[in-house]
């Protein structure tokens, strides 16, 4: 799961980008409204965290910018400013949630699952394929009744399948929201990170979930 | 009970109207009852006269008289004797007489009277009564018809000036309403402005009269209002910001080092310095906004005191050591002629080392920071340059703004350590100007009246060097 930060505090950026990593997220950031309409544009995240008070664009003329060109990545907006007036315009513009400062980073983590569980049709923290279980709140894989130990990029890649479970994910998809960046078509990383997760997931059951879509990519699915 | 002004001003204009009306009918009407009056006396003492002449005749004359004479009316007559018994009436009076009392008589004695009387069938006439030789002469006109010419003279000028207050009143209440119209669009507009739309102005139009200027001054005062309004919620917004981002920082820092099971503790150790960085931060920044206000709600309350310049200059530089250390800037003062002024010693303490601390901010590594200290006929000046980067043109109108940071300002100070040293100038009646040439030298001057301070503090205080 990729996510963008717009903010323009150095410090903030620096924390929730150390806090959404040890929970395998992969982090983005820019420091003005201008940076974060381009990235925002040109690139798939999969959800953005917005301050309000930013330098060339704020955040509710950037979130209405955004979805005006078409851009459906959820945002969450972080800002000091907790008035109600406030918290109705930024979600009039088209954010998703409103996340007062100071927060508890709990919070921010669990808006942070619940916008990205809107996204799909689960409706918990726990997303089931076939018998596969994925607890997207503590980060634990089970098949079947056996617990599967993953590293985190692994676990992130599994993740991000799931949340998408039954697409055409293409090689470049999965290195832009997994990676976070574009690969050189060149690499393999993706082929060799999916080999690790078959080894895990698929291997000595007969039920095969993830599978190569010749030509196109991956998908995990029934 | 006359509650608006509306109905006041008609009312009391209509009063006016109403009186002068009233006086000018009653003098209208008096004249007319005067002047039938005399011309009827008139008519009835010149046939008094005429009897005198014609004297020897009269029972005669009395039968056929009266015709012709006082403006085509009858003159009724009578003749009675000494005792005041009739002897004789003329026709006209058929079977009335006219009735005279004694005293009348007696008065009619030494010379003709005319009066008022009655007929015995009770109309009224106007009579006159003559001595002859053997009785009185007595000839009277009918009132009847000049009555009723008066009577309905009164009723006319009643009616037309009944007719005139209504038209005046109409009139009144439309014209009124009208030049009143302004009244009510600004109490409409005052109304709405209460109810918390400071956006809102009455922009009367219209000539420029009394109503207008009121209008226009609301107008701007509301104008000063909204604008004070507007930078107190700033300023809010502001200190919620300022105040909210380290908070955000310290706790996110926290949360996230507590998270993390697999945290080293050198993890741990950044975690609480970054919190700790930004704790600091908000105790300089609570401390600036506690003296901002103190110094706003005690404006007045300043502990004047005599101070000696060279002494002050050299304080500031022990105390702000630590200020300029980071940099390893060099301060000093240019030496001068010593002089004592008079000013709240603290708080102009707080002044200076805000502006050092400002200058530190902008100097290079081992820049140079310099203070000075002079007088002018009015003022002391005492004013702190550096050799920085200088303050941007477009900055300088909003350093001393709270919260105010400039585009480039990287200096992470709190942003009120100038508005605090502005406030402290205008405290002592004082104030302060900058004068900044880019990448060369910069300084803040601080003006301090003289007549702030009384004549003996300008001796020289004993024990200076």
């Amino acid at each position: 799961m990729r996510i963008l930060i717009i903010e323009d505090e150095q410090k903030i950026i620096n924390f929730i980008k150390k806090g959404l990593e040890a929970e395998y997220y992969t982090v983005d950031f820019v420091l003005d409204g201008e940076d974060g309409y381009f990235k925002a544009l040109n690139e798939r995240y999969d959800l953005i965290l917005l301050d309000v008070m930013l330098p060339k664009m704020n955040g509710f003329e950037l979130t209405k910018k955004i979805r005006e060109r078409g851009v459906k990545t959820p945002i969450l907006m972080l800002t000091a400013r907790d008035t109600v007036e406030d918290k109705v315009k930024g979600l009039n513009a088209g954010a998703d949630d409103y996340l007062p400062k100071p927060f508890s980073f709990d919070e921010l983590l669990a808006r942070t699952r619940a916008l990205l569980r809107r996204a799909t049709t689960e409706k918990s923290n726990i997303i089931k394929i076939f018998d596969l279980k994925i607890d997207t709140a503590s980060h634990e894989v089970a098949r079947g009744n056996q617990k599967i130990n993953m590293t985190s990029r692994e676990y992130a890649l599994l993740e991000y399948l799931a949340r998408n479970k039954n697409m055409v994910l293409s090689r470049t998809r999965i290195a832009q929201h997994v990676w976070g960046y574009d690969f050189d078509t060149q690499t393999n990383i993706v082929d060799v990170y999916i080999r690790y997760l078959r080894k895990k997931i698929d291997e000595g059951f007969d039920k095969k979930l993830i599978q190569t879509v010749r030509g196109a990519g991956y998908k995990i699915g029934e | 009970m006359f509650k608006s002004f509306k109905t006041k001003l008609v009312i009391g204009y209509t009063l006016i109207l109403v009186f002068i009306l009233v006086l000018f009918s009653a003098a209208i009407y008096t004249y007319a009852k005067q002047q039938t009056y005399s011309r009827i006396d008139q008519s009835i003492s010149h046939r008094l006269e005429q009897f005198e002449n014609n004297n020897g005749m009269h029972f005669k004359g009395l039968r056929g008289a009266g015709k012709g004479v006082g403006g085509g009316q009858t003159f009724l007559e009578e003749i009675v004797d000494s005792q005041g018994k009739i002897t004789s009436t003329s026709i006209f009076l058929g079977e009335n007489e006219i009735i005279i009392d004694e005293a009348t008589l007696n008065q009619a004695k030494k010379e003709p009277v005319i009066t008022n009387s009655l007929l015995t069938d009770d109309s009224m006439v106007r009579v006159g009564i003559k001595k002859i030789d053997d009785g009185y002469f007595v000839s009277a006109l009918p009132l009847y018809e000049s009555e009723q010419n008066i009577l309905s003279l009164g009723i006319s000028l009643l009616v037309a000036n009944v007719i005139f207050i209504i038209i005046a009143l109409a009139t009144g209440i439309i014209f009124v309403s009208r030049a009143l119209k302004p009244i009510k669009t600004i109490t409409e507009k005052a109304n709405e402005i209460s109810s918390g739309d400071l956006s809102q102005r009455v922009n009367l139009k219209g000539p420029k009269d009394e109503l207008k200027k009121l209008a226009d001054a609301f107008d701007k005062m509301i104008e000063k209002l909204d604008n004070l309004f507007k930078g107190q919620k700033n300023f809010f917004a502001d200190i919620s910001h300022e105040l909210k981002t380290p908070l955000t920082i310290a706790r996110g820092e926290i949360d996230v080092a507590l998270r993390n099971q697999k945290a080293t503790k050198d993890d741990l150790k950044n975690a609480l310095k970054n919190a700790q960085e930004e704790l600091e931060k908000m105790t300089s920044m609570v401390n600036d906004l506690l003296s901002l206000a103190r110094d706003e709600s005690y404006k007045n309350e300043l502990a004047i005191e005599k101070i000696s310049a060279k002494k002050f200059l050299q304080e500031i530089i022990d105390k702000s050591e630590n200020l300029i250390k980071p940099k390893s800037a060099e301060i000093h003062f240019d030496d001068f002629k010593n002089f004592t002024f008079r000013g709240d010693k603290k708080k102009l303490q707080r002044l200076f080392l805000s502006l050092i601390d400002n200058a530190t901010k902008h100097v290079s590594k081992r820049g140079t920071i310099t203070l000075k200290a002079g007088r002018r006929p009015d003022f002391t000046v005492l004013s702190v340059s550096d050799n920085g980067a200088g303050i941007p043109k477009d900055d300088i109108p909003h350093i001393f703004e709270r919260f105010y940071k400039g585009e480039k300002s990287t200096s992470g100070g709190t942003g009120l350590g100038l508005a605090i040293a502005k406030n402290i100038a205008e405290a002592h009646g004082g104030k302060i100007e900058v004068e900044s040439i880019p990448d060369k030298t910069t300084t803040f001057s601080v003006y301090l009246p003289i007549n702030h301070q009384s004549s003996a503090s300008s001796c020289q205080s004993p024990g200076e060097t």
